[in-house]
């Protein structure tokens, strides 16, 4: 299932809230459970199996871990074992297909290619699972002695399918012991609202007309028009998956978690670096946590940090998908974050801000087209339509149309993606306004993607 | 924020999600929606094989928002949302100027080149079989070539659909072709109202000016205006552009009916049952169109018996000769209507038992852009 739905918000979301409340303190992690695994089985009946298993299997493992503490080998075997099968896992689901795609073409064999359902949010759950197990063998988190409320993390549907990825580490008091009361109801609810009007009223729309632009060949396509659709595109990137984190944070909230933010303003930043410290900020957290610390960070030779940043960079960009364009794009950050790092970092910053800022956007523009397009002739196509002006024409009678009538969204779009945003009062008329908004938008539903079936 | 201001915005904001949810659940389903002219998903029955297939929850969540409560003033929300916002149109209909609503057509030039294809090839074995049968062909635009300074700055679908049009006369000249837009255009500098504002279909006043064009190119000549007695029929038609743009200060639409003296009888093909010419009965219901010929015929005969003419004609349509079929009444003694997208049998042996004086293949544009199982005309 997913939030921007009217099946979620009006019936799904107001019977677990009543089912919730009525409930004793004690079973409320029960009700949470059971809501998830409906919330799951909703899209994927059958992997609400895989999700049983990772339960089982990741509430095992962090008891064995925690057990054999002192006994290193036996502990590290554990550990690795919990790597093994999560990760394992994940390659099989979501890895699998491509790789035998990539060993056919690179060696003209001809094996079978297994075509799988990818479980909705695996790699989010993946890591969180991951991020236990491990935290248990650090010592930093206790294993978890109730199996329900392990399942409870695992499986908590606010931030299931879409992230942020929450660290157990993070909640594990909540889980035991939550107090709820009306101020964190309200607020809950009050960012739920942001987080679906982020959703359904800017990020469907700029993706509506991305879904246009993105389409268009020459004689259509015209400079300007180019940039005006990855723009567009970078804008229903932000709002859909921040505004996805913000449904997840309020709703966390309302059932009484508080989770970590995992957006700040990206698009303000003035380098890429910087770029990468706001956006989705708990996958930052979590490589460098889990892969680039554990590597040895930046604490070696500048040979093996370069070695580390390549492979974390590597990492992150597989994880949004199984396909070259996203390795590419994971590289293509790795390579400028290496850059600004040893290279042009010192030169950047005496730069004036205005040159900080559109060194930083126009980057992530062509980032976004290595993000969107997996047929590479369709990416290095838009690429160069982007760079070179003379390419199609400068600007033509559907660039105006664009202009003229997405002109409006556009501009509101990119001056919410900024701290203003946060200036804006939301008295509670305006509140009930955005909803009842976003319900209408949702009535006529034309175009409402689920952008995270891939990661 | 105090604790106690906080709880009670909490529960205004729960209140609401809670009555429109109750809403749901007590309001009755409705099976057919007459706003948007369809059926609305229904309450789908349970079945595991459907769940695990994922049937079942897609159909769910489509049965919720179909059957949303107060669904049509959601509709409405939206499209002035969309218009506020300086969008150029809702669901594929632009608010034009002068309170016009156009359709925004994307030509599909495969679609609408096989359907050539069709036309040509169907030609050429009429030619061979039935070498004295007439066979024309007109395409009626949509509104947007009629009235295009009504059209939202920018747009280009002017110039898209008047090439696709042309090309498609370029193609089809083995056949006679009949250009009735460069009349609708002249006519369109003073006629107001060649096209409803809210609907697709051009009204039987604009069907005059293309019937002129077409009997004169038939060899016939064409009765003057005033040969029938036009009536409104009906002042408040709010058509489908209507429904799709959701904006509520658009329309309504007039309906202006041509009465005939001569004696004409209107025959369902199907079940060999008379139907009314002209039917009352739907201007009492949301698609008034449909007054035309009693809804949507697909196979059926207007017969003329004030005329000593034998000649007959057939008339591959879709819903635009609804409005033009009953003036082409009074060439022919009889013109027999189908609609190939329902229409079953042999087209080949029906046309070869029944021995047509011309065949006229009549439709919009917006039809000929779609797969209408032109397939059908060798069949």
């Amino acid at each position: 299932m997913v939030f921007s739905s009217l099946t979620f918000l009006y019936i799904f979301l107001p019977i677990v809230l009543i089912v919730y409340f009525l409930t004793p303190a004690r079973f409320r992690n029960i009700v949470l459970f059971l809501a998830s695994l409906l919330f799951y089985a909703w899209g994927e009946p059958i992997y609400i199996v895989l999700m049983l298993f990772s339960t089982l299997f990741d509430y095992t493992v962090a008891l064995l871990v925690y057990r054999f503490n002192n006994q290193k080998r036996a502990k590290q075997g554990f550990v690795l074992l919990s790597l093994i099968v999560n990760l394992g896992l994940l390659g099989f689901f979501k890895y699998a297909g491509f790789i035998t795609t990539t060993v056919d073409s690179l060696f003209q064999t001809n094996m079978s290619i297994p075509s799988l359902a990818l479980p909705i949010g695996i790699s989010f759950y993946t890591f969180q699972t991951l991020s236990y197990t491990l935290d248990v063998a650090k010592g930093v988190v206790a294993p978890q002695r109730n199996i329900l409320k392990l399942g409870t993390y695992i499986t908590l549907f606010p931030q299931l399918v879409a992230g942020p990825i929450v660290r157990y580490a993070d909640i594990e008091t909540q889980l035991n012991n939550r107090q709820i009361n009306w101020m964190q109801l309200h607020d809950g609810l009050i960012r739920f609202i942001i987080g679906l009007s982020k959703k359904v009223l800017i990020a469907n729309q700029v993706g509506a007309l991305w879904a246009e632009i993105s389409t268009l060949d020459t004689p259509s396509m015209s400079w300007l028009t180019a940039w005006f659709g990855i723009i567009a595109f970078g804008l229903q990137i932000y709002f859909d998956f921040s505004g996805y984190s913000d449904m997840a944070i309020g709703l966390g909230k309302m059932f009484g978690f508080e989770f970590l933010e995992n957006f700040n303003f990206p698009y303000i930043s003035q380098s890429i670096s910087e770029f990468w410290r706001r956006w989705h900020i708990s996958l930052g957290a979590w490589f460098k946590s889990y892969v680039y610390i554990p590597l040895g960070g930046n604490r070696g030779t500048t040979a093996q940090t370069l070695r580390n940043l390549a492979i974390v960079w590597f990492l992150t960009g597989l994880w949004h998908g199984a396909n070259w364009n996203f390795i590419l794009w994971g590289l293509y950050f790795g390579t400028i974050i290496i850059c600004e790092r040893f290279f042009i970092g010192n030169w950047l910053v005496q730069q004036p801000r205005i040159v900080r800022h559109s060194y930083t956007l126009i980057l992530l523009a062509f980032g976004w087209v290595l993000f969107y397009f997996e047929d590479m002739s369709l990416m290095g196509q838009y690429s160069y339509w982007l760079l070179n002006p003379f390419a199609t024409t400068i600007l033509n009678t559907t660039t105006l149309y664009y202009f003229t009538h997405f002109g409006l969204l556009l501009v509101i779009g990119c001056l919410l993606a900024t701290p203003l945003r946060k200036k804006i009062p939301l008295p509670l008329p305006i509140l009930i306004c955005l909803f009842l908004l976003a319900t209408a938008y949702l009535v006529d539903a034309s175009f409402n993607p689920f952008l995270y079936f891939r990661f | 924020m105090n604790e106690s201001k906080a709880k009670r915005h909490t529960i205004y904001l729960l209140s609401l999600i809670f009555t429109l949810s109750l809403a749901f659940l007590l309001f009755d389903d409705q099976r057919f929606f007459a706003y948007e002219n369809r059926y609305l998903q229904q309450l789908p029955s349970f079945s595991l094989d459907d769940l695990f297939a994922g049937q079942y929850t897609k159909k769910f969540e489509k049965y919720v928002t179909d059957q949303f409560p107060f669904r049509k003033n959601w509709l409405q929300v939206k499209g002035m949302g969309e218009f506020i916002l300086g969008k150029a149109e809702n669901n594929g209909v632009y608010f034009g100027n002068d309170l016009r609503l156009f359709e925004r057509l994307t030509i599909d030039t495969t679609q609408w080149n096989e359907n050539i294809d069709h036309l040509l090839e169907f030609n050429n074995w009429l030619t061979v079989t039935l070498p004295q049968t007439e066979f024309s062909i007109s395409l009626i635009p949509t509104s947007s070539l009629i009235y295009p300074q009504a059209l939202p700055v920018f747009t280009n679908d002017v110039t898209q659909q008047q090439t696709a049009i042309s090309d498609a006369y370029i193609q089809l000249a083995p056949i006679e072709t009949i250009d009735v837009i460069p009349s609708l255009q002249a006519h369109a500098q003073y006629d107001k109202s060649i096209f409803f504002t809210t609907d697709h279909h051009w009204t039987q006043l604009g069907a005059f000016y293309g019937y002129e064009q077409i009997v004169n190119t038939l060899g016939f000549s064409s009765l003057a205006h005033e040969f029938w007695t036009w009536q409104d029929v009906s002042y408040d038609f709010y058509g489908s552009y209507f429904s799709k743009a959701s904006i509520p200060f658009y329309g309504p639409d007039t309906i202006t009916a041509a009465f005939s003296p001569s004696q004409l009888t209107y025959i369902n093909l199907n079940n060999y049952a008379i139907e009314p010419l002209y039917s009352e009965n739907y201007l009492s219901l949301h698609d008034q169109y449909g007054y035309f010929l009693n809804g949507t015929p697909s196979f059926a005969r207007i017969t003329n018996d004030s005329i000593d003419s034998d000649q007959t004609l057939l008339l591959i349509k879709d819903s635009y000769s609804h409005v033009i079929a009953p003036l082409l009444a009074e060439h022919y003694a009889s013109i027999t209507l189908i609609d190939l997208r329902f229409f079953n049998q042999s087209l080949r042996d029906y046309i070869m038992s029944e021995q047509f004086d011309d065949i006229l293949f009549l439709v919009g544009s917006t039809t000929f852009n779609t797969n209408m199982q032109l397939g059908k005309l060798m069949r």
